[in-house]
């Protein structure tokens, strides 16, 4: 079992201004909360992620997911349910946890002021690694993520993509079995993102260690064996990209009209049909998108501008589970 | 023992690497003594008896210093990677410690040298039992910047506790003036004060005449309580959420 989540309750407490030194104790361990209003950011969420695989974690913010990333990085406290993560429980042995799994945060954690071969051996000592293993340990992260020809130059010398794949080498260290990626992408460009998506592919084919990336990018959720997306705190829905396409069926039409209230409330009663209005646009989920076509043109003809079908879309499923427009 | 022992001596080696890889941090730490000793041989008739004060001050300020590196790696993002690591909480705080002390004992240590040259000011004085005496000092300043650079935010804050609670404490210490010309009330202060002791041990193994009432080994072992109780602190912060450190 790689990532087991039962009835995960997540409370943020309100009360920055109570505590300017910090907070008062929680059950345990180093925590840092960032939100300052009271809100509840996960509600009864389960889920389980069995064999070693390569998970998206998707949701729009506010979702959960960066909540859900700190909970299983154990850098927050559970509130209520239970968690484990490689059959290590967050709340019993956190410890345990962190000795199997490899992090990469969302803003950069090097140290600029070392050298790549610095910064991943003082990484291999704080996991209690030394001698010839580090070293050997050192060359293959760096072979797998084609950093020899960096490993002396400083860290604050290397584009953004480089360091994003230091950073993975650091994750993966101490042989992980679970790599954890929180937005990795990041403030890199296109190419950036290519590149680091193609080595995280390779290192989960190569060395068969799970990854779960949460993500902004759809075309990265894509790339995974599956994808879960958060809404408001619960799993909005859980497949792999095909299925989750495949479940929705059917077409996707749009509609631009000037007359976008009335058209949906036109065809909401309808059946078999799913409508939702954003803006100017009517966007119906339908089993049979050319023959919803022909009746709108002929009952509403002279109310469309423009008219769109296509079969679903990850950004399609992501609407249908979430009610919010998939926005990078 | 390797769980600790590794992640200690890294985050040591690092505290050094970075100091060295700073170019003006060495300067002023090369420089600091040239200027001191520019102006002591210029001829400070009282000098003997202010030494121990100067020391304090210099072991004080370098220590809190090289604490705030602790600031430096929370904005780099450093230290997320460091707690998010399973190396024990007890481990980080002595490595972190460590290192800023030993950079702050060497910093006095030049001062204590220059201020020594030829050995004539000083006949009676104990050097080996100095040089353990600055370490202790060393570290317990070095924990005290640890524990408050962990709750303060920001370097203007830490800045704005630092003279809040140190400098004060160095005043009351027994280096601006002596006990026995102070207040009743002060003197009580005095009494009160863990720096006095490092002071006042210090000034005793230099072989300066104190007129203390309080035998050196009772000062050094209040230093050394002290220094327990900060990393003890230290310890304890460390396991405690504060802003910004995630």
């Amino acid at each position: 079992m790689i990532v087991l989540a039962e009835n995960l309750d997540y409370h943020y407490q309100s009360g920055k201004q109570r505590f300017p030194l910090g907070r008062p104790k929680p059950v345990r361990g180093e925590v840092f909360l960032e939100s300052a209003s009271s809100a509840h950011a996960l509600r009864q969420l389960s889920f389980a992620i069995e064999s070693p695989s390569m998970v998206a974690l998707l949701g729009p913010n506010g979702s959960g997911k960066s909540t859900l990333f700190r909970i299983l990085t154990t850098i927050l406290s559970l509130q209520k349910g239970a968690a484990t993560v490689c059959d290590r429980d967050v709340a019993k042995d956190p410890t345990g946890v962190r000795e199997q799994i490899g992090i990469v945060f969302q803003e950069s954690s090097l140290d600029l002021q070392l050298t790549v071969r610095e910064n991943l051996r003082f990484a291999g000592q704080l996991y209690g690694m030394g001698g010839s293993r580090l070293h050997d340990r050192v060359g293959r992260v760096c072979q797998l993520l084609g950093l020899e020809p960096r490993l002396d130059q400083l860290t604050k010398t290397l584009s953004g993509g480089l360091r994003r794949r230091v950073e993975v080498a650091r994750a993966l260290l101490h042989e992980p079995r679970l790599l954890l990626l929180d937005e990795p992408s990041t403030g890199l460009d296109p190419q950036g993102r290519l590149d680091l998506w193609a080595h995280l592919q390779r290192l989960h084919r190569q060395e068969g260690v799970a990854v779960l990336a949460v993500t902004h990018f759809l075309d990265e959720a894509e790339l995974c064996e599956r994808i879960l997306i958060l809404h408001q705190g619960q799993l909005a829905t859980d497949g792999s990209p095909q299925t989750l396409r495949e479940e929705l069926g059917g077409e996707v039409v749009e509609i631009v009209t000037g007359h976008a209230e009335e058209l949906a409330a036109h065809l909401a009663p309808k059946a078999g049909l799913h409508v939702a209005r954003v803006g100017d646009v009517v966007r119906v989920e339908c089993p049979h998108g050319a023959s919803l076509i022909a009746q709108i043109t002929q009952s509403h003809g002279e109310w469309i501008e423009e008219l769109r079908m296509r079969r679903p879309s990850l950004a399609d499923v992501y609407f249908h589970a979430t009610g919010a427009l998939f926005q990078p | 023992m390797k769980r600790y022992w590794l992640p200690s001596s890294m985050l040591l080696y690092r505290e050094l690497l970075r100091f060295w890889r700073d170019k003006a941090r060495v300067m002023g730490f090369a420089g600091a003594p040239f200027m001191f000793w520019i102006v002591v041989g210029s001829g400070y008739s009282d000098l003997a008896r202010f030494l121990p004060g100067a020391l304090v001050l210099t072991v004080m300020f370098s220590a809190i210093f090289s604490s705030m590196s602790l600031i430096d790696d929370r904005r780099e993002g450093f230290l997320r990677s460091v707690l998010a690591s399973p190396a024990p909480r007890l481990s980080i705080v002595l490595g972190k410690v460590g290192g800023g002390a030993l950079l702050a004992a060497l910093q006095t240590f030049a001062f204590l040298a220059v201020a020594t040259l030829g050995g004539t000011l000083y006949p009676d004085a104990n050097y080996a039992a100095i040089v353990g005496l600055i370490f202790l000092i060393a570290l317990s300043f070095t924990a005290a910047g640890f524990v408050i650079a962990w709750l303060v935010p920001s370097t203007q804050g830490f800045h704005a506790i630092i003279n809040l609670l140190f400098v004060p404490l160095w005043m009351v210490s027994g280096a601006v003036f002596r006990y026995a010309d102070a207040s009743f009330w002060v003197q009580w202060l005095m009494l009160a004060n863990p720096v006095t002791y490092a002071h006042q041990a210090l000034a005793q193994f230099l072989g300066i005449n104190t007129n203390s009432n309080v035998p050196v080994e009772l000062s050094v072992s209040l230093v050394a309580v002290g220094l327990v109780a900060l990393l003890f602190a230290a310890a304890k912060v460390i396991r405690r959420p504060a802003e910004r450190n995630l």
